[in-house]
């Protein structure tokens, strides 16, 4: 009889630990089962903002001039900001004219925001970068290419009695943001 | 239709040829933001500014630092330099140039301020003969605003460590001084109770020898008296 009911307790005890780990298991596979469907993932991004120059064209010809002759300011280079999304200021300068035999100053050459056909409403250039004024505005993801520009003019004034020759300059037009 | 499907080519080709320009050109490019850099008098300061090319072209490029002005006068203006002053910018992707800022002291007070431009100039057109050439690039406003000097700590911590190692010698000093004095004292102290002892010691025994003499007394025997000394005796040993 005792050992009837020793049997019987070691029975129901080992049901008993086998319901608690299928119940176990069941929460568990529950709980995964729950996790997997409804997790979700949060992604954000810092989009900074940046500015672009590309600039056209690379080079200006004058063409021949005469001492004292003047080039007024209607040569035009465009500046273009194609994947930037914050405006852009223009910034110039330039080094002065020289060829192998003589220099002559940076100021001989001038700069406008518009085109002019005197040399009273222009600025001259400078070894030193200024800012112009100039700005070029933040591309528009709503227009068609994104690709916003603005115009610079350079004009030249040869100083006279200066050695016949070929003179180079060179000018450097930069964006800042 | 013949001449359909030729504007139809015509017009591919022109869109292919378009693509071909926008893609394989250099698009030089900054992040935007021209911070003022709080320097202090005597200090440096670090930034990075981050430059871009945006094309399928390398992009050599050079640094070009202006100097910095100021409207105070006889000021000493920041020494500013780029690292790396020139390279190239692989296709797609971008380089960081850092920007040092060091601010001499030499007349220079908090609260001034110097400004100067900071450019990427594309280094890849060539020399022409001629005319103007024209460099494309990007700039950077700067701005240099003085700050206090900064308080010297390593001047603070080896006049501490001095200090420190004054009062340790000054306290190890008057440690050991003690120390010796009470030494000295203990010294004395044993020396003097050593001394007392041995008084005790030869004060017994004369007790003891007293006590036995009166002891032979008591039998019959007298005990050997001490000499008086004469008188010259005392003048022949004084002179």
């Amino acid at each position: 009889m005792d050992i009837l009911k020793r049997n019987l307790k070691a029975s129901l005890a080992i049901l008993a630990s086998l319901l608690i780990m299928s119940g176990t298991i069941a929460l568990a596979l529950g709980n995964v089962a729950f996790a997997s469907s409804s997790n979700t993932v949060t992604a954000n991004v810092a989009v900074e903002g940046v500015c672009y120059i590309s600039l056209s064209p690379n080079a200006i010809s004058f063409g021949s001039l005469y001492p004292t002759a003047t080039h007024a300011d209607n040569v035009l280079v465009t500046d273009s900001d194609p994947y930037g999304n914050v405006a852009a200021n223009v910034l110039v300068s330039g080094t002065d004219w020289a060829s192998s035999t003589y220099n002559f100053g940076v100021s001989n050459t001038t700069w406008s925001a518009t085109s002019s056909n005197t040399f009273l409403t222009t600025t001259q250039l400078t070894n030193s970068p200024v800012p112009t004024g100039i700005s070029i505005p933040a591309p528009s993801p709503t227009v068609s290419n994104g690709i916003t520009s603005n115009s610079i003019y350079f004009g030249l004034s040869v100083p006279g009695a200066i050695p016949a020759g070929t003179y180079t300059q060179r000018i450097t037009i930069t964006n800042s943001c | 239709m013949r001449f359909n499907y030729i504007a139809v080519a015509a017009l591919l080709v022109l869109f292919s040829f378009s693509l071909l320009f926008n893609v394989s050109s250099a698009q030089l490019g900054e992040v935007a933001g021209e911070p003022t850099f709080y320097v202090n008098i005597s200090g440096t300061y670090h930034y990075n500014y981050t430059f871009i090319n945006e094309g399928s072209t390398p992009i050599p490029f050079k640094t070009i630092m202006t100097s910095f002005r100021t409207s105070a006068k006889n000021s000493t203006p920041p020494v500013v330099t780029a690292d790396p002053s020139y390279g190239t910018i692989p296709p797609n992707s971008q380089i960081h140039i850092e920007v040092s800022v060091y601010l001499p002291s030499k007349n220079n007070t908090s609260g001034m301020q110097w400004q100067g431009v900071f450019e990427v100039v594309d280094n890849s057109t060539s020399n022409k003969v001629g005319g103007a050439v024209i460099n494309e690039g990007v700039a950077k406003i700067i701005t240099v605003v003085a700050k206090p000097p900064k308080p010297n700590y390593t001047v603070y911590i080896l006049s501490a460590i001095i200090a420190i190692a004054i009062v340790a010698a000054a306290g190890s000093a008057v440690y050991f001084k003690g120390r010796g004095k009470a030494r000295a004292r203990v010294i004395r102290e044993a020396e003097v109770a050593k001394s007392r002892a041995a008084g005790s010691k030869k004060g017994k025994a004369t007790q003891r020898s007293a006590s036995k003499s009166k002891s032979k007394r008591s039998t019959g025997k007298k005990k050997p008296t001490r000499k008086k000394s004469t008188g010259k005796k005392n003048v022949r040993k004084r002179r």
